[in-house]
């Protein structure tokens, strides 16, 4: 496509969604700090018509030339530029998020035109449709727990019964250690079971639950401390999981959180409430790639050649 | 609930939340804008309907796979300052991908020495900059090595 002033354009979408007041992005700028815009598609994947058009896009047309695979894969490769675009398809996506059931995109899903998007809107309804349903009226949350500070020992020697061997005895030595490993093992054992009480009680509440890799090092509370010191006790991530949580049930999900954040030797970070990234299927088949072939390059006959670097 | 009970007396910290404080979909905590960058990255790069069709770009996973590493090799002191550090767990990257494509570079560089070095005096007018990116490989593959064996 060309835009008026005779410049290619691309366009880039950001979700798939229910239908809204489209007040709601009016002050929201996009990725190519353009308007957004929206997608209707109406009817089923058959062909027929239906009643309404209930299937949206959330789309903005931007620059082809700052959105071409080249120049988008220098820009993901500087953390600054990765940033701002992470940032703002997010804004986008929590927007629409906050006011209607919303499917996010893969971050950079670009089409030639708006025809393009509707082609597979169309194509994928079905999917798409069954992807909202399951969303709808929920939101995703996130929870990272860590070992609570203070950590098990702080300097203090795990203290020693007394003994009729000397404290410098060889024997008296292996003692105190295979009694400090004995206590470590314990206290992971304990850490692991809370793990597994609180993923449990939240999932209970949740309707669906998504582990996520675990992080190493515990970044928000580290601003008060300079350069990167070497992880502790309380950096090591015991669980990282987003959970689907009805927006009716999102007070009572928060007060579990808040009663094991007491009852267990926790601490619980929540982030949220998200769009349900983590609740939208990844691929949806297009009838060309297998299940669980992942791999697979889009074999369109009218996409252009990938360039690789 | 009040937004005090997630602040009594445990480090419980909330971030995100809708933007523009939506209580119709009541929100438990602040506004939203200033999500951790790692938690969005996390989602944004990782998450999301990968549609194909008349598509101009599609950043399937291998791509990203790629820019992950990029990232890792190029900015990793960066990235771990904002907490960003999921190669760090992520199993398809840290002792696969990356090491496939490590060993796979090398081998070409190595073919590449090779090559040279079957010409009469070769060796000595290898490009160094090819020798030295063949060295910074070497290297970066045995890291990859001695960080899986301490992960098994």
């Amino acid at each position: 496509m060309t835009s008026a002033d005779g410049r290619l354009t691309a366009v880039y979408a950001y979700a798939v969604c229910r239908p809204f007041e489209t007040d709601a992005l009016s002050d929201v700028k996009g990725v190519g700090g353009g308007q957004l815009r929206t997608l209707a598609v109406s009817g089923s994947s058959d062909g027929n018509a239906t009643d309404h058009e209930d299937l949206w896009a959330v789309v903005e047309t931007v620059p082809a030339a700052d959105f071409g695979e080249e120049s988008l894969h220098r820009r993901f490769e500087a953390l600054p530029e990765l940033e701002q675009l992470a940032r703002a398809h997010h804004t986008v996506v929590q927007t629409l998020g906050a006011v209607t059931a919303t499917a996010p995109l893969r971050l950079a899903t670009l089409y030639y035109d708006d025809d393009g998007v509707r082609t597979v809107l169309r194509r994928e309804a079905e999917q798409l449709r069954a992807a909202l349903d399951h969303i709808a009226g929920r939101a995703e949350w996130g929870i990272k727990a860590y070992a609570s500070p203070p950590p098990r020992a702080t300097g203090r020697p795990v203290p020693a019964p007394p003994s009729e061997l000397g404290p410098g005895s060889g024997r008296e030595y292996l003692r105190r250690r295979k009694a400090e490993r004995t206590s470590a093992q314990d206290a992971r054992d304990v850490l692991d079971r809370a793990v597994t009480e609180l993923d449990a009680a939240l999932s209970a509440v949740a309707v669906d639950v998504h582990h996520l890799p675990p992080r190493l090092a515990a970044a928000p509370d580290r601003s008060d401390t300079p350069g990167l010191s070497a992880p502790t006790h309380e950096d090591v991530n015991l669980l990282n999981a987003a959970y689907l949580v009805a927006d009716d049930d999102a007070a009572e999900f928060a007060s579990v959180v808040d009663l094991r954040a007491h009852a267990l030797p926790l601490r619980i970070e929540v982030t949220g409430p998200w769009a349900p990234y983590s609740f939208t299927p990844r691929d949806l088949g297009s009838g060309r790639s297998g299940p669980g072939d992942e791999r697979t390059e889009s074999a369109d006959p009218g996409a252009p050649p990938k360039s690789r670097s | 609930m009040t937004q005090g009970d997630f602040h009594r007396d445990r480090p419980v910290v909330s971030q995100g939340g809708w933007p523009g404080g939506n209580l119709a979909r009541q929100v438990p905590q602040g506004q939203g804008g200033s999500a951790n960058l790692a938690d969005i990255l996390e989602r944004v790069l990782d998450k999301g309907i990968v549609i194909a069709g008349d598509i101009k770009i599609n950043l399937v996973d291998v791509e990203l796979l790629t820019i992950k590493l990029r990232l890792r090799i190029a900015s990793v002191d960066r990235a771990k300052e904002m907490g960003i550090d999921w190669w760090e767990s992520d199993p398809s990257l840290s002792s696969k991908a990356a090491d496939r494509r490590l060993v796979e570079e090398n081998e070409q560089l190595r073919r590449q020495l090779r090559q040279r070095s079957d010409m009469p005096g070769a060796l000595e007018s290898a490009d160094p900059a090819l020798v030295e990116e063949n060295r910074r490989l070497r290297e970066q593959l045995a890291e990859q090595e001695s960080g899986r064996e301490e992960d098994s």
